[in-house]
């Protein structure tokens, strides 16, 4: 165990290390941090190969479970905007904003409806949507605008812009 | 070489796990980076050479991965764009993707043109599409989306751009 002793103190701090990542940039990089802290702290014990194998296995776990939490919560934010855009008429405007589970990934911003069209399928319509963010907006500039599409289905009005041509994916994936 | 492990690995995988693309593609990578770095463990005894290789696998399954993945879900536009394609405004027809392999649920919806975005040199349109199947199971309630579909030469082809940077969220 002696041998452990410089590794622990190092696989801890890249713990805490990947905590303070997932509060500032929106855990986007706490996976590949648990899968080195875990490759670090195991590695001594257990071989460097045995190390390695670890560390990656944590990697894509912790990176398959923070998608999936990741892709909850957006879908959330999506059908409260969708809800939202559903009871609004042409050319109103309401405030919308999303709370998430340690502020992380929090966002605010005006929606307007603008546009009410039916087709064969479904009912749908379009909005567009600011996102007020203070800090990286630049005081005095106006805020960022999106447009989107939700469409009405038998439980009610859900986000419904589909996903890029496969051409256009490019660092998406 | 990696490219086939890759498809092995997915035929394998895809076959019980059928939509869930992200852990398809982290267990695959993760699976061959723990094989691959295992292996080099047995040859060297140099912890950073064998890190480096099985890092270096990991990467290559998943670029391959990737790639096959790209494949497929660009065969399941194409099948909904020819489908929607020579719809006129109102018309509605059904459409099923049949994918070569089974990377993600094959899905079976309709689709009609619900706006003509613009005609002549570039000829666009927008698609409302409902997926009312996805593999065996009949959706309790039908998903709809929007898209667009763009005429190249006698080709429709799937049109909607990426969502803007700021926008990718969870998507990356």
């Amino acid at each position: 165990m002696k041998r452990d002793g410089p590794r622990a103190p190092l696989a801890a701090a890249l713990l805490v290390l990947s905590l303070v990542a997932a509060c500032l940039c929106g855990c986007r990089s706490i996976a590949g941090l648990s899968g080195a802290a875990a490759g670090v702290s195991s590695g001594s014990a257990v071989g460097p190969a045995a190390g390695v194998a670890i560390g990656i296995a944590v990697e894509a776990g912790v990176d398959a479970s923070m998608k999936e939490v990741q892709r909850r919560w957006s879908q959330e934010d999506q059908t409260r905007m969708a809800t939202m855009v559903g009871a609004m008429a042409i050319g109103e405007s309401r405030a919308w904003q999303s709370r998430h589970f340690l502020t992380i990934g929090d966002e605010q911003g005006h929606v307007t409806l603008v546009r009410d069209f039916d087709s064969a399928l479904a009912r749908c319509r379009e909005a567009v949507f600011s996102v007020e963010n203070p800090k990286e907006t630049p005081a005095g500039a106006p805020p960022p605008l999106f447009v989107t599409t939700v469409c009405k289905g038998t439980d009610g009005w859900r986000w419904a812009a589909a996903e890029p041509a496969v051409g256009r994916w490019g660092a998406l994936q | 070489m990696t490219r086939w492990l890759a498809g092995a690995l997915l035929a394998a995988c895809g076959l019980t796990l059928g939509g869930c693309s992200s852990l398809v593609s982290e267990t695959a990578s993760a699976g061959a980076g723990i094989a691959s770095g295992s292996l080099a463990g047995a040859v060297t005894n140099n912890a950073g050479v064998a890190a480096g290789i099985g890092i270096g696998v990991q990467a290559g399954t998943r670029a391959g991965v990737q790639y096959a993945q790209r494949r497929i879900h660009g065969q399941a536009q194409q099948q909904i764009a020819d489908a929607a394609g020579p719809l006129k405004v109102g018309q509605v027809r059904s459409w099923n993707t049949v994918l070569s392999v089974p990377l993600e649920s094959s899905e079976a919806g309709k689709v009609t043109v619900s706006r003509v975005i613009s005609t002549g040199e570039l000829d666009c349109k927008e698609i409302v599409v409902s997926v009312e199947r996805s593999g065996r199971e009949t959706l309790a309630v039908s998903e709809f989306y929007v898209a667009s579909i763009c005429r190249s030469g006698s080709q429709w082809a799937w049109a909607s751009a990426e969502p803007a940077t700021p926008r990718w969220g969870a998507l990356q």
